[in-house]
């Protein structure tokens, strides 16, 4: 692990995992993309990755996983990310 | 995460160690998943049960299919919108898409508040869009809505603002339904009847009074001019005392947000909260509201500069 991590960061990350990354994420079914975002993530010198989608209020962030919490777009972090995107 | 000017999210890392190299890396992956989001999303019900927070009915179903995203531009114009109530709509909808130099922006109201409203106002959208796909021009595109309108919704109509800004030149053309006017803001403040034109009936009445040629109106737009349409259950929400939320509370909250340095998106965000908070969370129409927002000296150095900065945006 700490192995890939450093090639990623001294060599920039490898065509392959690249290209195979891509490919994946061309090819995924919705529901699998939580999988693909943190092996992604990983490639990159990373421990993970997690989208969250603003709901249709803009509210709330919903994480497309279902093992975290949303996040008030109002009041947290990721919401002042958002805010000021 | 964004697509073009439209906010998707956030991606959210986790990293021992999060250096230059590393935060390039994760603005890299938050672009690339945009994408991935942008191309998935529409078609995938998985994607939109999840930034679902209650049940739909199915007028907003139906309408809902035609919105386009909230947000669109480029550096330099963009044109945002938002509406409520979002999972109960009647008849509201707004419309933008940029063609080359042209920004088509537009906001409807169809009557009434039901399934033939929300009907109407796709049938509306449809039809504007068929126009400027086929190159029509304003007041003939408007008047091919009003025929069809006649023909296969007799007892419907639907008011509202068509708009088209040439991105070049600031040449605003407008043609204006039976709809409250634009309004236009310049140096923070609003610029009094500057966007009124003569009353035109709203989309569908023509053809049952009788036939009338439709008329557009131009004006040239200042840089840094704000535009924007709304619909009237924005300045007629009530509060807990019956006072209506009112056009000046409307366009102060704007001018304030915009010179505290929030974004355009952001801005009407917060304002369509601050409406449905006024009224106790439970409008009583449809309250929608679109701003475009033009900066040409920001266009000129996105052409002319080839920085890196301008690939950003």
């Amino acid at each position: 692990m700490v192995d890939r991590c450093d090639r990623a960061v001294t060599t920039g990350a490898d065509e392959e995992t690249l290209e195979r990354l891509l490919a994946e994420a061309n090819a995924i079914v919705p529901y699998r993309l939580p999988g693909l975002v943190n092996r992604c993530a990983r490639a990159l010198g990373l421990d993970s990755a997690t989208i969250y989608l603003v709901d249709l209020q803009q509210h709330l962030l919903i994480p497309l996983d279902d093992q975290t919490d949303p996040l008030q777009v109002d009041s947290s972090e990721g919401g002042w990310a958002y805010r000021t995107l | 995460m964004v697509d073009g000017a439209e906010r998707l999210g956030v991606l959210g890392v986790r990293a021992g160690v999060l250096d230059g190299a590393r935060l390039r890396r994760c603005r890299m992956l938050a672009r690339v998943l945009s994408l991935v989001v942008t191309s998935k999303r529409t078609y995938s019900d998985w994607f939109v049960a999840r930034i679902r927070t209650q049940g739909m009915d199915l007028p907003t179903e139906m309408l809902r299919a035609f919105l386009p995203p909230r947000s669109v531009g480029r550096t330099g114009v963009i044109s945002t919108a938002v509406l409520e109530p979002a999972y109960e709509l009647g008849g509201d909808a707004f419309d933008h898409s940029v063609s080359k130099n042209i920004l088509h922006a537009s906001i409807f109201d169809g009557m009434g508040h039901d399934l033939a409203s929300g009907l109407t106002t796709s049938v509306v959208m449809a039809g504007c869009r068929n126009g400027r796909r086929s190159g029509a021009d304003l007041p003939s595109m408007i008047e091919a809505v009003d025929q069809t309108l006649a023909e296969w919704l007799p007892d419907q109509f639907c008011t509202g603002v068509v708009c088209q800004l040439d991105v070049d030149t600031g040449v605003l053309r407008w043609c204006n339904c039976g709809h409250p006017p634009p309004l236009l803001i310049r140096n923070e403040g609003v610029l009094p009847h500057a966007l009124d034109s003569p009353p035109q009936p709203p989309m569908g009445l023509p053809f049952q009074l009788e036939p009338i040629r439709r008329e557009a109106h131009n004006t040239t737009l200042e840089p840094g001019d704000r535009v924007l349409l709304y619909t009237d259950g924005v300045t007629e929400a009530r509060g807990k005392d019956g006072e209506a939320f009112g056009l000046d509370r409307f366009t102060d909250f704007i001018i304030r947000s915009s010179a505290a340095g929030q974004q355009p998106s952001e801005v009407l965000r917060l304002l369509i909260h601050a409406i449905l908070e006024y009224q106790g969370n439970a409008l009583s129409d449809d309250a929608t509201i679109l701003l475009l927002e033009w900066h040409p000296e920001l266009i000129e150095w996105h052409y002319g500069g080839g920085s890196t900065e301008a690939a950003h945006a």
